[in-house]
Formats: structure tokens, sequence, C-alpha cells
């Protein structure tokens, strides 16, 4: 089938599955004992007042009407109240998020830049040194609680050695564009801000990244190996070209392809286990709100985080099957 | 040309010292930024700073005894009922407004019709429209009857810019008032306070800066910025306060957290006495405690001893609810130790079978010493044949929780300051029916006889009366134990030893007032 | 492939021989065996948790406040915490909690998992779809976030984590035995039990059950550790274990507060966590080894 084609099937596959996932989350959230209205008001509100509000909030409807109302307010970017801070759920996402976009991602291009030359090393030096400690590398990234792991970064590096922040991002850049601070600050090349928000996201970032790393390595491993057995490599090298010109430029770009998935796959991972690293570094990002959320029971806000998420999982793993359809054309005739 | 040098000079000299910045470390979020809803310490600690109470304690002195303030000076009618105050001039508001009569009859009406914060200690005795504005500066408080409380009470009493509220108003319940500038003061400040409001995440930090305008004036080396940020770690918050990218943490470190940072070079920890009580308060609207021999056989179980000597490391037993430092402490009240065979034959005589002794006990997640304090709790009681679980719960929800009785747990842990300088605060403020829903007073304690002494002793026009009739309520209080007092403890702190100038005389917030700090390094 | 065959019993003989083989290929692995031993042991310590731990009664509503934060020493291998408690006994207490709750989690998640694979894979129509539809909804989401979603709703304990981690967790079962099945269907034996008469009920359990065992174990091998990781990230929150309650993640994010000065409260624990997953990861990838199966593991991810 053609890429468009391909394109247009992937995207409608999403839909019912985040519609499916909002209903679920929805239905979760209006589970919970306990008066939203009574909470909001506090304790001196007359019957009257409350009775009000929980009209104003829609919970005497049935559950449909609550549904159909909340998804509309969606759309419109009205996420519902949060009790916690006091105002649209949707203001504290458009807050937070950014600095878990701006995390997420540089971990995950740590991940890979890390990961992937290290899988190459693996696989060139297959049962040698370098292959064994990458091996062990590998496994104790995936084995290794992200949460700890962080706290004993903090200790080492920031407690210790002093020489990094132990938490938050620091302050902002002066002129804010994305949100993002790194970003932000190479637009306008001011970089001792640039320098300052590095230093704040080097520990979250190799904490988060760990998994992924791992992964990565493991994945580019094997799928290099294959790659350097199958025929047209062996062919390539009874021709008598180079070693280094074989990996390059034959294997690098299947091993390339492999990453790409690796990426998507372990996003997941990454998503989830940013809930606790955030948590660790007090970094202000939307899983850090999403925890705090849910100590205090702010049921609008654990749906609204809940959603973005998937809805964030979602185009990702868009984007990559997008990417590996271009690449790799078999792949569509699968979908 | 001499004069126009020193005009040159001297502001340059005053402008050219750098802004100094400050970074103070609390372990819970500021539940409200409003004044007239504020009641736990953050709360009261940015309520201080952004606004001016009409009367001040005077920590000058190191007593918390209310000084003049907003209010020069004061009369009192001869049958206690009528207070005349006059208003210092020259005040302004962060707006440039003056500050006049206008703005505390308003700020007063407010408080009343909120409802909320400390407004029940006025509301037994004032109504909105009872207070008057007899001219720009003078202001007249008409009570209902004579009061003991009132007077310290108004330590707590902030003030507001009527103007810029009123122009902020929303949509709300309270008629012309709208909703009285809730959503508004959400993100901004009223106040005529040192500081102004710059920013308030309130989740995280609010930012408060320097108002130049602030009718004290301002001498070198004071704070120009302060950073109230919210950090729960507690291994976090050290590490902040030993690297100095923190200058003061607040007072809710554990012990061994304040003995880590007294070994660390450049580093104070203060210690006090204080006048805080730490007790568990106990639900006595929910089964099984609400059997006063129940309530008491646990008062008999727990190890107190443990708990101050181990625990606490330095704090004072506490007896009955009133911090031991108050005037009009019962120094009679019974002493309650863990006595095991006498909490058994409580239980015996309750009639409440043992399947039925089943509770729950809460604490703040973010206080270790709440947790040993509920283990120790846990295996005291499971001694006896009760069964307990025990949850940590964020404070902010904890102070959700006590809202209603159905979902305050069986037994909470808490700490409560002095809030104003009269017994009042640890008697009517904690057992009389119209503080519910606050975290003060999670008993929902209801005594028809206690309520009358109390009401009776806030009307007592002389003071050996008044008293008589406060310790008469404790000793009454104490005897259906709706609390297992445990502890008056040690208030300490740390900051960087270049703050000069800390002062603690007990009441909650009024040493955190950055005012009063100057950075010499 | 095998010719068409006359007889049941001469189709179970070459599954035997090949767990055979299987087992020698896997002795021959040295890291897959190390992954064994630490499982091994893990469940021996689990299990003889009363038995081997110094001080038993320290994983439960022990006080001792004059004993606190004693570092590791003689008397103390792993020191002791804030409440005076033994460490060392806390974490091997821990290992039983741990371990059941894995149990627990994945053997709902295996049975309602494989059920619905099963059925959504053998008999098509709009059941099938219906089951896979509801499959992309849950896995649409990272099973941490949803975990924690659903602690939202219930009250914080280590009973609801589970529940909550089992929700999460079975529509990655669904998915694996689908596949297998779609896959297995068009196999010589099945059509050779189907042309004898056999019910469609058997031919699923009999047939197709046991041949798709093989991804399904090195799945549930390796999801043990990334359960754990969930459970102990949960209760670190304050979302799974309540004091006194030594799950290994409660144990870090009490003992967290001491760090650096007494460090020992909150690196034990870690230290477990670590290696029990990685025990359950060197297995699994042993097993996949033998087996030489491919699954995708990690979409979505733990």
């Amino acid at each position: 089938m053609s890429f468009g084609t391909y394109l247009l099937r992937r995207m409608l596959h999403i839909i019912p599955a985040l519609v499916g996932l909002s209903i679920l989350i929805f239905l979760l959230s209006r589970v919970v004992p306990g008066d939203p209205a009574r909470l909001a008001l506090g304790p001196d509100a007359t019957p009257e007042q409350v009775r009000q509000l929980r009209q104003e909030m829609g919970l005497d409807k049935p559950l449909l009407t609550q549904y159909v109302l909340y998804v509309g307010g969606l759309f419109r970017g009205d996420f519902g109240f949060s009790l916690r801070t006091r105002r649209n759920v949707a203001q504290d996402i458009r807050e937070f998020l950014p600095a878990t976009v701006e995390l997420t991602t540089v971990a995950m291009l740590f991940a890979v830049a890390v990961g992937l030359p290290l899988g190459v090393l693996a696989a060139v030096h297959k049962d040698r040194g370098a292959d064994h400690v990458s091996r062990l590398l590998a496994l104790g990234g995936v084995a290794l609680p992200r949460f700890w792991l962080a706290i004993l970064l903090q200790l080492v590096f920031a407690y210790y050695l002093g020489i990094l922040p132990t938490i938050g991002r620091g302050p902002a850049p002066p002129v804010r564009i994305t949100g993002l601070f790194l970003l932000d600050s190479l637009l306008v090349l001011n970089i001792p801000s640039f320098l300052v928000a590095l230093k704040h996201i080097i520990l979250p970032a190799v904490a988060l990244s760990l998994g992924s790393l791992a992964q990565i390595t493991r994945l580019v491993r094997a799928n290099m190996i294959e790659e350097m057995r199958r025929d047209y490599a062996l062919a390539a090298r009874s021709y008598g070209l180079p070693e280094r010109l074989i990996i390059f430029k034959y294997v690098l770009k299947n091993a390339f392809s492999s990453a790409l998935t690796v990426i998507g796959l372990s996003y997941g991972f990454l998503l989830g286990n940013a809930f606790l690293v955030e948590t660790v570094f007090a970094w202000p990002g939307l899983a850090f709100y999403g925890v705090d959320s849910l100590l205090f029971k702010d049921l609008n806000a654990v749906v609204g985080v809940t959603i973005v998420v998937g809805a964030a999982f979602a185009v990702v793993n868009l984007l990559v099957d997008i990417a590996y359809g271009y690449l790799d054309p078999r792949i569509r005739y699968e979908a | 040309m001499l004069v126009l040098t020193a005009l040159l000079v001297l502001p340059g000299q005053v402008l050219s010292q750098a802004p100094i910045t400050f970074n103070y470390i609390e372990q819970q979020i500021i539940t409200a930024s409003d004044p007239a809803a504020a009641v736990d310490e953050s709360s009261l600690i940015a309520a201080i700073n952004l606004y001016d109470p009409l009367l001040y304690p005077n920590v000058e002195q190191g007593s918390m005894a209310p000084r003049p303030h907003l209010a020069e000076s004061w009369t009192l009618s001869p049958d206690g009922r009528v207070y005349t105050f006059t208003l210092r001039r020259g005040v302004k508001f962060h707006s440039g407004r003056d500050l006049t009569a206008a703005d505390v009859v308003f700020s007063m009406d407010r408080a009343l019709r909120l409802k909320k914060g400390f407004s029940w200690v006025w509301t037994p005795v004032l109504e909105p429209g009872a207070i008057k504005a007899v001219d720009p500066y003078t202001v007249r408080m008409e009570l209902k009857q004579a009061y003991a409380p009132f007077l310290g009470s108004l330590l707590l009493f902030f003030i507001l810019d009527k103007d810029l509220v009123m122009s902020n108003i929303r949509p709300g319940p309270y008629g012309e008032f709208g909703d009285y500038g809730t959503a508004f003061l959400e993100r901004a400040d009223a106040g005529s306070g040192p500081y102004k409001m710059e920013r308030f995440d309130r989740a995280t930090e609010m930012v408060m800066a320097r108002f130049d305008g602030y009718w004290r004036g301002w001498k070198p080396n004071q704070i120009s910025r302060v950073s109230f940020k919210t950090v729960t770690e507690e291994a976090t918050v050290k590490t902040l306060l030993l690297s100095g990218q923190a200058d003061m943490v607040n007072q809710w470190l554990t012990v061994q957290g304040f003995r880590e940072l007294r070994q660390a070079a450049g580093i104070v920890v203060k210690e006090d006495p204080s006048v805080q009580l730490f007790h568990l308060e106990m639900n006595t609207k929910k089964p099984p405690l609400d059997n006063v021999k129940v309530r008491q056989a646990i008062a008999y179980a727990f190890d107190y001893d443990i708990a101050i000597q181990q625990i606490f490391e330095g704090a004072t037993k506490a007896r009955g609810p009133v911090p031991v430092r108050v005037p009009g402490w019962n120094s009679n009240l019974p002493v309650f130790a863990r006595n095991t065979a006498k909490a058994r034959q409580l239980l015996a005589e309750s009639g409440v079978p043992a399947s039925a002794l089943s509770i729950e006990y809460a604490y703040v997640v973010t206080l270790p010493l709440e947790r040993q304090v509920g283990l120790l709790l846990k295996n005291n009681l499971e001694a006896i044949g009760f069964k307990v679980e025990i949850r940590g719960e964020p404070w902010a929800r904890i102070v959700d929780l006590a809202t209603k009785a159905e979902t305050t747990p069986h037994i909470t842990a808490i700490f409560d300051t002095l809030k104003y300088p009269h017994v009042d605060s640890h008697t009517y403020g904690m057992y009389h029916p119209s503080c519910w829903g606050t975290f003060r007073c999670m008993s929902f304690y209801e005594n028809p006889k206690v309520t009358q002494t109390l009401e009776a002793a806030r009307r007592a026009t002389k003071p050996e009366e008044q008293m008589r009739l406060y310790q008469a309520a404790q000793a009454m209080i104490v005897a259906d134990a709706p609390s297992i007092y445990v502890a008056n403890p040690l208030h300490r702190i740390a900051f960087r030893d270049y703050v000069k100038g800390y002062r603690y005389v007990g009441l909650l917030g009024f040493d955190v007032a950055y005012y009063d700090f100057t950075i010499v390094k | 492939m095998a010719a068409v065959a006359t007889g049941m019993e001469e189709l179970h003989a070459p599954r035997r021989e090949e767990w055979r083989r299987a087992w020698h290929r896997f002795r021959a692995s040295t890291l897959s065996l190390v992954g064994l031993g630490i499982i091994l042991a893990m469940a021996g310590a689990a299990v003889l948790a009363p038995v081997i731990a110094p001080h038993p009664d320290h994983a439960g509503a022990f006080v001792d406040f004059t004993n606190t934060f004693r570092p590791p020493g003689r008397a103390y291998l792993f020191g002791t915490d804030d409440i005076g408690r033994d460490v060392l006994s806390r974490v091997i207490y821990g290992a039983r909690i741990s371990l059941s709750i894995g149990a627990v989690v994945l053997a709902i998640a295996l049975v309602i998992g494989v059920t619905l694979g099963l059925i959504a894979g053998y008999w098509t129509g709009w059941w099938s779809s219906l089951i896979m539809r509801l499959t992309d909804v849950f896995l649409a989401i990272p099973s941490i976030v949803l975990a924690l979603a659903v602690t939202a709703v219930l009250k914080p304990n280590l009973t609801n984590a589970m529940i909550a981690i089992a929700f999460t967790w079975w529509p990655w079962y669904t998915r694996l035995v689908y596949g297998e099945v779609l896959s297995v269907k068009q196999e010589v034996y099945v059509e050779a039990s189907r042309s004898v008469g056999a019910s469609p009920w058997r031919v699923a359990f009999r047939e197709i059950l046991p041949n798709i065992w093989s991804p399904v174990i090195v799945k549930l091998t390796l999801d043990m550790g990334f359960v754990i990781l969930v459970e102990t990230g949960l209760s670190f929150l304050g979302l799974g274990a309540q004091p006194p309650t030594p799950a290994w993640g409660t144990m870090i994010a009490e003992g967290r507060i001491y760090m650096p000065g007494n460090w020992w409260l909150a690196t034990f624990p870690g230290l477990a966590i670590f290696i029990a997953v990685l025990g359950f990861n060197l297995l699994g990838d042993g097993l996949r080894d033998v087996f030489d199966v491919q699954i995708e593991q990690w979409r979505g991810g733990a």
C-alpha cells in the first residue's frame, strides 16, 4: 500500500484506543466516594452553595452526560478544576508539561547517543572484553530500580562531590519561547543560562535514561550480529572491502532502524519511570505534578495527566511507526 | 554644592548595595494565600510577610503579648465591650493607597463573612457591621460581650486593601461582595506588609519582593527578595542548607537531621522551649472512639516515656492540651502514664467487643517522627487487643480530611502551636464545636458543660475568674480524653550563620518574618 | 515439517525430546545458571524467612527506640533503622512480599490474559475484535502510569497495589497468546486433531496451549522482575505497602530521609531489588535463548 494509506491507517488506529482510555480513566475518577464540590467550598459552605456548585460542576447529571461534557471540555481546553492548585487542570498541565518533555527528550537522546555506539562496539568485539562489559552494563541498566539509582546519583554527585545541583530545574532563562530551558537558551545564544539548565538536567536525565540505554545497547548488538552474518555482508567481505566500511555502510543503517523501534518501545518505559525520577529530583514536570495530585486524591488532575500521557505515548508510537514504515517498506504490508 | 553631592551619594549608597535574596525552605505547601483563611504555618508565614496585622507580638522584648503595630494605641470601655483603635498614619498598601479605617472595617467584615481561618475567634462576639470607622484613622469595635482573648487574637487580624479586593471580585456567594476576592488572592496579594507577592506557584514556590514604601522603612543588609520554596524530602532540605543554596530551613526536620546540621560548619541550629503541643487527636464521633472508656484506655496504653525520651529527645511532657509555659495552664491536671493493666480494665468496662477495636492512625507522611510515634502506638495498642492500621498522607490532604467527621481518621498526629497569646487558643480553639472542620479540631469534641464553661470564660471580665474557668475547662477536657497529649517539643530551626536577627517567641510563624533578619556576610 | 501423524502419542514424543535438549542448552550458559541461582536463593529466603532472619519479629510491629541507627556491623549485618529494627531481617521478609506480589499479579494476568488471548485467537469474529480493541486501550498507556491512576481511586495498601498492577498487566498476555495462537492455528497437528473430531475446546487446551507455553514462560520470568520494579515504585511513592510492612520500596522511601548520614536504611533494600530483578532477567534471557523465542517485549514498557 502507499505510504499515505499506511499513515492514515496508523492514525485511525490510535483513536479508538484513546477514546477507550479516556472512558476508562473517567469511570475510575467518578467511582470514588466523597463530594468534590463540598471539598472545593470548604466546611462552612451552606447546603445551598454546595448544591449550586454541584450543578455548575455537572455532578448531578447522569454519568454518560458527565463524560460527554468532560470530553467536550477537553477539546475546549478545559480539563476540570484542580482542588489542590485551585485552577484549571489545563493550566497546570501547560505549566508542567514542558519540563517533562525536556527531561524525557534529553534522556532519550542520551540513551541513543550512548547506547548505539555501545551496541555497535559490543557487536564488533563479540564475546571479547568490551562485549562483556557492555552486556553487564545493559543488564544492570534494566534491573536497577530507577528511583534508587536517582537517589544514589544525588548522593554521590550532589552531596558528596557537590558538583551538581540536588534538585529542581534551576532558574528559567530570561526569554521563554518553548518552555524547554535548554532550547530557549540556545535559541537566543544565552550560553550561561544554557549551562545552568544543563547542570540541572544531567542527573535526572541520566537516571531516567538507563533502562532505555540498556535496551538500545542489547537490541543494536543483537541486530548487528545478525546483520553481520547476512549474505550481503559476507559477500562484501569476500570482495575484500575493509571491515570498517562494511560496518558503517551496510550494517549501521539497519541497526539504526532497529534503534528507532526501541525508541518507540522504550518510550513507555521512560514515561513511566519519569514519575519516580521526577519525584526524587523534585523536577517540576507533569509526572511530579501527577504524583502530588495522586497523593492528594485530586482526581481531575489525575485524569488529565493520564490522558495527556496516553496521548503523548500514542503520538510517539505513531511517529516511530511512520519513520519505520518510511525506512522499511516491507512493514507497510504487515500493518 | 555639598547638599547636591550628598543627595547624589546617599541614594547611590543604598542603591549600590546588591539586592539580597533569601532562600527559605518549608516542607509543606502554602495551603492558603488568603490571610483570612490562613491556619497552618506555611500560610501564616506568607500572611505575616505580605500583610500587616492590627497588633504585633512584642518580639523585641521576647514576649508574645500584643504591642502596637497598625494600631498605634487603643482604649477599652469599662464594661470591656468597646475597643477603640487609633490607626497609624502614613501606612501604604502595595497598590499605593493609604491604609485607613475603611480597610480595617472591610477586612473584619470579610473575615466574619468568609468564616475561614481564625474567624471563629471573632464570630462569637462580632457581627459584620459591628466594626465602624469613626473617622479615617479611628476604628471602633463593639463586642457583644467582654471577651478575654480578643486583644491577643488581633495578632492574626490582617488588613487587606479594600479597593484592590473589591475591584477584583468575581461572581460568588457573598451577595454584593461576590466571591470576596477569593480567586484574585490566589495569585496576588492585597497587603501592606514588607513584601509583595511577585509570583506564587501553589505547588512549589512563592517569590516575595521588597515593598520599598513599607511604613517601617528599610535599613542596610535587609532582605530584598525571598524565595519561599516547598521541598518535602528531608535529605534534600538538609543538602540545600549545607550547600548554601538555602539560607534557612523550617522546624520540621528530624532530631537526627538537626544533629547532623549542628555539626556542620557555618550553620546555626537554634533550640527554644516552645508553646507547641504534639498530640494524637481522637475522633470522638467515630466508633469505637465514641466511647470515652475506650479513649481513656488508649490514653493509658501509650508509652509516654519512650516517646519523650527517645523519639522527641528534649521535649517537655504534655499535661493537658495547653502548653506548659502558657499563663492559664492548669498544673493540677492528672498525668497519664503507661498502665497496661488499667488500660485493659477500662476496655473491659467499656463494653466494646474486641472485634470492634479496629482503628486507623494517620500521620503527615513527610514527618518521620509522626511515623515513629505511630509505630510505638501500634505496638502499645496491639498489646491490649487493638488492630491498628497506619497511613501516611500529605499535609494538604489531612487538612482536607479534617473538614468532616466521616472523613477524619480515628487518630491523627498533630502539632499545634499556640496561635495567639492566650490560653483560649488551646482550649476554646480546639474543643468548642465552632472550630470543627480544621486540623485543630479533629476530635469533633462536644461536651455541653465544657462548651458553657469556655463561653463563660471568654465573657469573664476579671482575670482571676477567667483563669479559673479556663482551668476548670481543661480538667473536664482531659477527663474525657479527646486526645493523647504527648509532648511540648523543643522548637528547632536551622539557618546559615550570616543570618542575624532571628527571634523566637513561640507564636506560630512570627519567627519567620523576613523583615526582622539582616544578612551579614 | 513432520509428516501427517496417525496417532496423538507420536506427536507428543518429539516434544519431550525438545525439553531435554533445551535443558542441556540452558546448562551451558553461565549467566542463566547465575540467574537461576539467584532466584532459588531468593525463593528459599522468602519461604524460610522466619528461620533464617536473625530477628523475625522486626518485620512486624516491633519498636525499640534505644537501638536506632546502628551502623552495619557484627550484631546487625545491615544495621538498624529509625525504629530500631534489624534491616537484614526486614530485607529478607521483603523478599517474601515482592515474590508473592509478583506471583499473584502474574497469576491473575496469566489467567485473564491467556483465556482472552485464546478466545480472541481461536474464534474469529466480533468477539475477537472486541477483545483486541480492549487490549489496545489498556496498552495505550505505560503500565506504571495506569497502575498509579488506579491507586488514586483506592486506599493505599499492598493489596490494592497488587490489584492495580494486575489490572494493567493482563493485556500483554492476551496479545502474546493471540499472536501465538494465530501462528499455531494452521499447524498440521491442529488440523489433524480437528479432523479427528475433537471439540474446539479440546483443541484449544490440549493442542494449542502446550505449544505456546515457551514464549509465555519466558515472558512470565522476565515479567516477575518488571512487576517487582513497578510494585517497589508504587510503594516508594507511598501508594503501596504502609508501615510497618517491610516492602523494599517502602523501606527506601522511609530510609531516604536519613541519607547520607545513615545510608544503610535505603541502600540495602535497593540492592535487594536490583539483585532480584537481575536474577529474573538473567533467567528469562537464558530461557529465551534456549527456547529460541522472539517476543515483543517492551511496547509500553514497565
